[in-house]
């Protein structure tokens, strides 16, 4: 019981903290796969250098930036 | 009747024209015209025979029809733990409102694209698993802008470039496959056969939805006394029609861009 209930909170806390992460990350690899099931090579790379672009803009806004502070 | 709209919901506007917020906007400008400069002397390939059956019996569609009601519902149960029931009514209400009107009179007005007729969960002519999608995208931006330590003491005009800029890193990545595969059709375009319009709308449309939420919302900390569920979710409703006077205003100005360059 006790164990079930540190493994929902620890739960909950990945959900609460990476839920941005997890939402952006599952959509682009959703379209990335869909690309890839298409023959799309071209489409698979734009997804590849799209992702990692968006997933930093995210994180970079969310750390901020502290120059401007 | 727009104009007086926006001056009774914004009369502040130009204070917020800091000069942090014209170099953003200037920016956006920048990046706009030489983005579509770029699409315009790199064209890429169009997707073939776009409405054709792919043979899998729709299943990525409805993988992301089933896929938009699970982001929603896992966007609001987030914000369940983050934030007041009352906002929760209020930002969801509001933004699933913005999105269907959005989508639905785009869709009515342009002809530019349509939907999968296939889907299972249709509104009149707008695919629903969009508008949930546009909901929880819309979510993610603005808990990332409450997050940040820097952005997140910007004014709403800031928050709205930022928030243009981050929803346009998604949808450009994903747009020209959803296109390619059938699940929204265009009628033209350069980018994969995505018209560079699309990408202007959303970022203009996110923008004008983040900005006025961050503005009532602060009119809201300052006097909270004032604003129950009833007023705030009236406010927050009724400043999605200016923000359509805004949006129909930015989209004109760069279709009319755009027209000049022969290249919509």
């Amino acid at each position: 019981m006790m164990k079930m209930r540190w493994l929902d909170r620890r739960l909950l806390d990945i959900f609460d903290r990476y839920f941005v992460h997890i939402f952006i990350s599952s959509l682009h690899i959703f379209f990335i796969s869909l690309a890839a099931w298409l023959d799309r090579a071209d489409l698979v790379l734009l997804g590849v250098v799209v992702f990692p672009l968006s997933f930093a803009s995210f994180e970079l806004v969310a750390m901020g930036n502290s120059r401007s502070q | 009747m727009f104009l007086s709209d926006f001056r009774a919901f914004f009369p502040d506007f130009k204070s917020f024209l800091t000069p942090r917020a014209r170099k953003l906007l200037l920016l956006a400008l920048v990046v706009f015209i030489v983005g579509s400069l770029l699409i315009w002397t790199f064209p890429t390939p169009e997707p073939d025979d776009p409405g054709k059956d792919r043979g899998d019996d729709y299943l990525f569609l409805r993988l992301f029809e089933l896929g938009g009601i699970a982001a929603l519902t896992m966007a609001v149960f987030h914000a369940s733990r983050r934030w007041k029931r009352d906002e929760v009514i209020v930002f969801f209400t509001s933004c699933f409102l913005y999105a269907l009107l959005f989508e639905d009179m785009n869709i009515q007005l342009s002809g530019d694209y349509s939907y999968n007729e296939d889907a299972w969960l249709v509104l009149h002519n707008t695919m629903l698993a969009i508008v949930f999608g546009w909901c929880a995208i819309v979510y993610c931006i603005v808990l990332t802008l409450e997050r940040s330590p820097v952005v997140r003491s910007w004014n709403p005009v800031e928050k709205g470039v930022v928030a243009g800029f981050l929803a346009l890193s998604i949808d450009l990545g994903i747009d020209a496959t959803a296109f390619a595969y059938g699940l929204w059709y265009w009628k033209e375009g350069y980018f994969f056969g995505v018209p560079v319009t699309n990408f202007v709308g959303w970022f203009a449309a996110v923008f004008w939805f983040v900005f006025s939420t961050e503005y009532l919302r602060g009119k809201e900390r300052e006097k909270p006394e004032l604003y129950d569920l009833k007023r705030k979710l009236k406010m927050r409703i009724a400043a999605i029609f200016p923000d359509y006077g805004g949006l129909l205003l930015l989209v004109g100005f760069s279709f009319g861009f755009l027209y000049l360059l022969g290249m919509k």
